[in-house]
């Protein structure tokens, strides 16, 4: 059996029966004339902004989502996570709900390799089931910020985020820290290393100074899972890591958020984007993701 | 007698009434049912596919089971509010606290029609 979108988020079913047919379509060429000067403004606007797009704090533009149904648990514990068997093939989970009033979106991939990945990702490689940026790259000279390990090459060194993400021997690790001995390991044992703002540590929220306001993208543990937990909506960054701590995270950095390029592969396996419409990553030297490739 | 519903995967198998189902909600691959007693459980199959389960399995007469977009499915008999503006839907048995969702405002409000007759 395979799964058929042959409905809209705008319609309803009885199951069994037939569409529902909807009443108050007489105006229905006003809303589609409204409809289409929304999108003509929205590429407009993505179109400027695409290739301002840098760090996660400098980013602030919000394009609204689609109607997605949303599971909303006010402060509750992430009950999706009891029920993952690691048994499930690959795939990742998506699962929405709000934490006071702010819209967030959990991918928690199941059965997947960590890795980063630095260069023009190709959204046709299947085996990719989730890619977003990582590091954040300096607006000035295109170079990544803060240390950083590609396939145990050392490509950046120096401490400007707390934050950190170490991959290698098959294992990620996040955390908070001025020093991480991850460094030196990810470099001997071939792995990865990143920096970033750090979000949560040991289950509180920490404290950054940029407070102006963006969709926001974190990598966090929650429920002993790694997760990547977006909203679409603007947040500061403490309003986010709070929110965070809500969802029970124990760790978490955060990634580049604002309009950065990055994806997930849906139930179908098609790409649905973190920003809808935003399919073409910044044209930097060290544009660089973390993905998940399928075991 | 109660109207049983079986999701049978290849290495699952859930029997579940009918009436104890309070909502299903699409997560990526898989579906999660959450019964009125608040328990939730996933199954390895899409929403889709749970649909035509149900549709093969409900008695003829039985419209309690309502699509909603591309993400849910809600036994209708629980609903328990609806806001459109705030695009929220509200289930609950009337014994258990409330199960609070969101879908999109036309969706809900053909379900407020659908509801109301």
């Amino acid at each position: 059996m395979t799964e058929k979108h042959d409905i809209s988020e705008d319609e309803i079913r009885i199951i069994g029966g037939s569409k529902h047919k909807p009443s108050g379509r007489k105006h229905w060429w006003i809303w589609a004339l409204l409809a289409a000067a929304i999108v003509a403004v929205a590429v407009l606007v993505i179109e400027l902004q695409k290739d301002d797009i840098q760090t996660s704090t400098d980013d602030t533009l919000t394009t609204e989502g689609g109607e997605q149904t949303t599971e909303v648990m006010e402060n509750a514990t992430p009950q999706w996570l009891d029920n993952i068997d690691n048994s499930l093939p690959s795939g990742i989970i998506l699962s929405d709900t709000i934490i006071d009033s702010l819209h967030l979106r959990v991918l928690t991939p199941i059965n997947t390799t960590p890795e980063l990945y630095i260069g023009k990702l190709s959204e046709s490689d299947t085996d990719i089931l989730l890619a977003t940026m990582a590091a954040d790259i300096r607006r000035d000279n295109g170079k990544i910020v803060g240390a950083y390990v590609y396939g145990g090459e050392p490509l950046s060194w120096g401490l400007s985020k707390r934050g950190y993400c170490a991959i290698f021997d098959g294992r990620m690790t996040i955390g908070t820290a001025d020093n991480s001995p991850l460094f030196e390991q990810a470099t001997e044992q071939g792995g990865y290393f990143f920096r970033q703002y750090a979000a949560v540590q040991g289950g509180n929220a920490v404290e950054n100074n940029p407070e102006n306001a963006a969709p926001r993208r974190a990598l966090c543990v929650i429920a002993s899972r790694y997760c990547i937990v977006a909203s679409d909506e603007r947040v500061t960054m403490n309003d986010f890591s709070k929110a965070l701590t809500k969802l029970h995270a124990s760790e978490a950095i955060y990634l580049v958020g604002g309009m950065a390029h990055g994806w997930w592969r849906d139930d179908e396996g098609h790409i649905k984007h973190f920003i809808e419409g935003n399919d073409r990553p910044i044209n930097k030297k060290y544009l660089n993701y973390i993905v998940f490739r399928k075991n | 007698m109660k109207e049983y519903l079986i999701i049978n995967t290849n290495s699952e198998l859930v029997r579940i009434a009918s009436d104890d189902v309070l909502c299903i909600i699409a997560s990526g691959n898989y579906s999660t049912i959450t019964a009125v007693n608040g328990e939730t459980r996933l199954v390895t199959l899409q929403l889709g596919q749970v649909e035509r389960l149900i549709a093969n399995q409900v008695t003829a007469g039985n419209t309690n089971f309502i699509r909603i977009g591309k993400s849910l499915i809600i036994n209708r008999q629980y609903v328990s509010y609806i806001n459109i503006q705030k695009q929220q839907l509200s289930l609950t048995d009337g014994k258990t606290p409330s199960h609070t969702l969101t879908a999109s405002r036309e969706a809900l409000k053909q379900l407020k029609e659908v509801i109301t007759g």
